[in-house]
């Protein structure tokens, strides 16, 4: 028996070697400290000695045994921590591009989602418009002075490139009845450079709300919780009266000067404050153009441009910047 | 409108408080934008008290000219005398930002300078020194003349807010002073004779008033006169003219003189005929249409009504009977001719926004007064004729106003409100009220409104949450799908971009669009087409980027494109790649997007979109090196391809799919369990000539084994070496399934035999590889 046992210990010693990683490793446990492994086997055969020499080769194999238990987990962390360590893991991991949401994109879905929560439902109109829809319509017949205001680009001479989202609603209101209650964002032209304050091609969202009932107190509250909503709970805002064809009363919101807080500056022209956005009751003109009796019905309207809320928004002193599509910009978003 | 503020102050006989005054403009519906200081330097007015020529030098003059204290000044100029006041600065003090130094002629010192309207900036060329009529000797220029100018903007609608008068009554109604200047304001009564005057086109001018003059003498106008026209933004030309411009800035009302000697009586209010010649003070000819409106008399036009005078009846130096002309025309045709003919002049922007027809006769006469005293004129003749101005009512239903405002105002606080704006109010619960003459924008019940609103205040009007809720029905399924793909394209790397829908046409020509839809009225070349296509735009964004050094590059744009028969409009998806395909990594593989990272967004977009039977057709597209159709049961809906290297250096690849045609293509989900019983799978490879093309093949498989291959795939391509030339090797991997039960290997077998035949036969290829997974 002690031959064997020495005999053994030879064979470990040479296996020991050969143990290069995890499997070899694994094989060896199973091979010698497995449940039917050698040195089991060895315990099973002990029970036939007598008692004195059972205790001296039992303890000498419960040596063997927790020698070759203490080299396993020294192998065994070994052969773990290589594993773990082979790569660097804080190396930068494999990227490939990241899309960015164009700015504009990202305000048209901020004032979208603000009134559709408000039960607004999203409505379009075509780019091409006739000249009805984009102005007649709106009471801003041939000759009316505030055509100079929508300088236009025409194809024909009914047809033209629609200079505001107004006429998505004529469109709405000829073919739907009251409750109407719609946003437009839309695209838009004007004849207008291609510089740092004008561009020909803009974007607008156009609000409608005609239904019995609906007072300018209503509208007045709806603007407070939109510019509230899109510059924050901090915003200081003016409504105050102006002029459209299509409104009456008809109101301009300013908000203080994000760039000086209302101080004064050249953003704002020394005057603190930033023109918003144009809004007003509906004209009863425009109702009866669309065959809604104005004595039955009353409405709001606002219209804004996108552009315009997201350079006061992030500061954005160059509209052109939003058409060169650099991707140092677009990547700030 | 410029306002000089030195001449509000003096209507309003009161100091005005511009920070005041600002917040007064926003509440009513006004804006004070830029503010023009008027002071060129530090000048003071002096008096000559003596003038002596210049001892060796010819042509000068030695001046002791008289302030708070004496200077002695040499000058050229010739058209001052004893006692004129002139403006003077002193040596050592500054005018434009300059020192004015002290000179020596000829041993003669002049201590200071006087001052001329070239100088001043009041014209262009001036020979003389200005001399003063107004302020005494050794005030200060910016005690008498200096002003603050306003430049306001005033809505459209407000006619009235383009004189200093109007102006100065909707402030004081700001500021809660009196406006005490006092209007005279008399009936108008008409005075015939159609031997001077004759309307033929009363809708063009519905009235009109010629007031004559003998005897006028015409000169220049005094410096305070020039000087007020300079502030407010006019040139001064000659008293008469000066006169009538002052006058119409401070009432609103255009006024027109003309050399009585020059025309033939009766002057006639007519339409214009077809393509007659007119021909303005500054000698520009326009061709006129029938609905301008022209005043004439028996050889042509004279004026353009409202709009312009014509060269051939002004008043010059040697005008001696003059023709004062105030009016009434229609707005519209006013606008129509200012907008058709480009020339906008003081008048017309008056007369097309409407003016006060009450006022026509008034300011006549107002103007007559200053021509007697001025220019020294007679009156010998007042015609008027045409309409009488009216007074006007509108009435309204105080509680529609009410629900309307949010407001719940009593008769009185809403009488009390309106007699601010001089607006009369009577009645109880229907209410009447009378409108002050130079209120042209008041017309409906809704404008009454406004002024109640504008006059209360719109932030005073409370903040009120609707008690009903509302829905409107608009199906727009087109908007859940462009929001997917944004976000879609967003998560496979592609950032999105916006171009502008207006575009070159000749880029368009060369990029082999022939129609397109073209602007009428272009800004330039560079913007006189609409796209018919996404690629410009995302050219110019690659282009763009690879000069800033960006060269690795992902981007999309959704948009609206244009087609020339019928106009319409489609919405397209455009994408554009190229570049490294990791840009970010350390690990570099020199690996580059290619053509099949570009198809594969392509067709993974369609999966996403669980559109199937997508097919890729060879297609020729100007612009690109190679291209493919994208269509669907042979609709096209787009194209895939290389863009050229003339139109771009580096390797990259643009796609455009119609978002309007895929849309039909969308179905609602359906459930399908899933299947039951493993597929069997077999791999295929076979030597084919290299014309052979990968879509055929598949269908030839699909067609032999129908229904019960699920899926064929195409898992190996090979070409080269080891190869024969003009051979590749393709392997396919084909799905067999039953619904209903496991397939057994004879079965599969069968199939696959006969597709190895098919195949064979058909394309002449060669087996190569077969075997089961």
């Amino acid at each position: 028996m002690e031959q064997k046992i020495n005999e053994l210990k030879s064979n470990i010693n040479a296996e020991l070697d050969k143990i290069k990683d995890l499997n070899t490793l694994e094989a060896f446990r199973i091979r010698y400290l497995g449940r039917k492994g050698i040195l089991n086997e060895l315990f099973k055969e002990l029970a036939n000695f007598p008692l004195e020499e059972k205790r001296k080769l039992g303890n000498e194999i419960n040596q063997l045994k927790s020698k070759l238990n203490e080299f396993l987990n020294t192998k065994l962390s070994e052969f773990n921590q290589i594993s773990v360590f082979r790569i660097d893991p804080l190396l930068p991991g494999r990227t490939g591009y990241v899309g960015h949401r164009h700015p504009l994109s990202l305000i048209q879905d901020e004032i979208e989602s603000f009134f559709e929560n408000l039960g607004f439902v999203v409505a379009s109109g075509p780019e091409i418009e006739y000249d009805w829809y984009n102005f007649e319509a709106l009471n801003i017949p041939k000759d009316h002075p505030a055509r100079d205001n929508f300088s236009s680009l025409f194809i024909t001479d009914e047809l033209l490139l629609r200079s505001h989202t107004s006429p998505v609603q004529i469109r709405v209101m000829e073919k739907t009845k009251p409750p109407i209650k719609i946003i437009c964002p839309g695209r838009c032209y004007r004849f207008d450079p291609f510089d740092p304050s004008h561009s020909p091609v803009f974007h607008q969202v156009e609000v409608l709300y005609v239904d019995k009932g609906v007072s300018f107190g209503e509208l007045k509250w709806l603007l407070s919780e939109f510019v509230k909503q899109i510059f924050g709970p901090k915003i200081r805002y003016e409504l105050r009266p102006s002029f459209f064809p299509f409104t009456e009363p008809s109101g301009e919101l300013a908000i203080s000067c994000a760039v000086c807080q209302g101080d004064g500056c050249p953003v704002c022209g020394n005057t603190g404050w930033l023109e918003m956005l144009g809004c007003g009751m509906v004209h009863p003109q425009v109702l009866k153009n669309v065959k809604i009796s104005p004595k039955v019905y009353s409405g709001y309207a606002l219209g804004m441009g996108i552009e315009r809320v997201a350079m006061i928004k992030y500061l954005i002193d160059d509209i052109r910047v939003f058409y060169n599509n650099d991707m140092r910009f677009l990547e700030q978003f | 409108m410029l306002a000089s503020v030195k001449w509000l102050e003096e209507i309003l006989n009161t100091k005005l408080d511009i920070k005041a005054l600002e917040k007064v403009a926003n509440n009513l519906g006004m804006e004070i934008g830029q503010q023009y200081q008027y002071c060129p330097g530090d000048i003071v007015i002096g008096r000559i008290v003596k003038i002596s020529p210049h001892p060796t030098l010819k042509n000068l003059n030695i001046l002791d000219i008289k302030t708070t204290t004496h200077h002695q000044i040499v000058t050229s100029a010739m058209n001052i005398k004893l006692d004129d006041l002139v403006f003077v600065v002193a040596s050592g003090k500054k005018f434009k930002d300059k020192i004015v130094g002290e000179r020596d002629f000829n041993g003669v010192k002049s201590t200071g300078m006087l001052v001329s309207e070239e100088e001043m900036g009041i014209a262009e060329k001036s020979t003389g020194v200005i001399v003063v009529d107004r302020g005494n000797e050794g005030a200060h220029f910016k005690d008498v003349f200096d002003d603050l100018v306003l430049d306001i903007k005033v809505n459209t609608n407000r006619p009235d807010l383009l004189s200093i008068l109007g102006l100065a009554r909707e402030f004081s109604l700001g500021l809660g002073i009196k406006f005490s200047y006092k209007e005279k304001n008399p009936e108008q009564v008409n005075h015939n004779d159609i031997a001077v005057v004759k309307i033929k086109d009363l809708d063009g001018c519905p009235r009109y008033t010629a007031r004559i003059f003998e005897d006028v003498v015409v000169k220049e106008s005094p410096f305070s006169v020039k000087w007020r026209l300079s502030c407010m933004g006019m040139k001064g030309i000659n008293n008469v003219v000066d006169i009538t411009n002052i006058n119409m800035l401070l009432t609103g009302q255009p006024l027109h003189p003309f050399d009585l000697d020059l025309i033939k009586e009766p002057i006639i209010i007519r339409s214009a005929q077809k393509n007659e010649q007119f021909v303005t003070l500054e000698g520009t000819v326009f061709k006129l249409d029938e609905k301008d409106l022209v005043i004439a008399d028996k050889n042509g036009p004279i004026a353009l009504a409202g709009v312009i005078g014509a060269r051939c009846s002004q008043i010059t130096n040697s005008t001696r009977r003059i023709l004062l002309e105030s009016a009434f025309f229609n707005p519209r045709r006013i606008a129509h001719t200012r907008r058709r003919l480009g020339i906008q002049t003081e008048a017309s922007i008056r007369f097309e926004r409407g003016a006060d027809l009450s006022m026509v006769d008034e300011v006549s006469r107002m103007t007559g007064e200053d021509f007697k005293i001025s220019a020294g004129a007679k009156e010998v003749k007042f015609i008027s004729v045409g309409k009488k101005a009216k007074p006007k009512t509108i009435s309204f239903s105080r509680n529609r106003m009410n629900s309307i405002l949010s407001l719940n105002l009593n008769t009185d606080e809403i009488k009390n409100l309106l007699i601010k704006s001089e607006i009369k109010v009577s009645g109880k619960n229907q209410l009447k009220a009378i409108i002050p003459h130079y209120r042209y924008d008041l017309q409906i019940e809704e404008d009454i409104y406004e002024e109640v609103a504008r006059i209360y205040g719109y932030m005073n009007i409370p903040d009120v949450i609707p008690g009903r809720w509302a829905i409107t029905r608009i199906h727009d399924k087109s908007r859940a799908i462009i929001k997917f793909l944004k976000h879609y394209m967003n998560g496979m790397g592609f950032s999105e971009t916006y171009n502008l829908s207006l575009v070159s046409s000749q880029r368009l020509n060369e990029l082999g669009y022939s129609e397109f839809v073209k602007l009428k009225n272009p800004l330039n070349e560079r913007f006189n087409a609409l796209r018919p296509t996404l690629f410009l735009g995302l050219l110019d964004a690659i282009q763009y980027n690879h000069s800033k050094g960006n060269n690795s590059l992902k981007l999309f744009e959704v948009g609206n494109i244009f087609l020339s028969p019928g106009f319409t409009q489609e919405k397209r998806l455009g994408a554009v790649l190229g570049g490294e395909l990791y840009p970010n990594f350390w690990e570099k593989a020199d690996q580059n997007i290619n053509y099949f990272d570009a198809k594969g967004t392509v067709e993974m977009l369609f999966e996403a979109l669980m559109i199937k039977n997508i097919e890729f057709l060879h297609h020729q597209q100007v612009g690109f090196s190679q291209a493919v159709k994208i269509t669907s049961s042979d609709k096209e809906l787009g194209y895939l391809g290389i863009i050229a290297p003339e139109l771009c250096n580096r390797e990259f690849f643009f796609f455009e799919i119609s978002i309007d045609k895929i849309l039909t293509l969308i179905n609602e989900p359906f459930y399908n369990p899933p299947p039951k019983f493993p597929a069997n799978i077999r791999d295929i490879a076979f030597l084919f000539d290299d014309n052979i093309e990968v879509p055929a093949v598949k269908n030839l498989i699909n067609r032999v084994a129908g229904p019960i291959v699920e899926k064929v795939i195409l898992f190996d391509y090979y070409k080269g070496k080891n190869l024969p030339a003009g051979k590749k090797n393709l392997g396919f991997r084909l799905y067999f399934k039953a619904p209903d039960r496991t397939l057994t290997d004879e079965e599969v077998d069968n199939f696959v035999k006969k597709i190895i035949n098919e195949v064979i036969t058909n394309f002449g290829a060669t087996l190569r590889t077969k075997e089961n997974n």
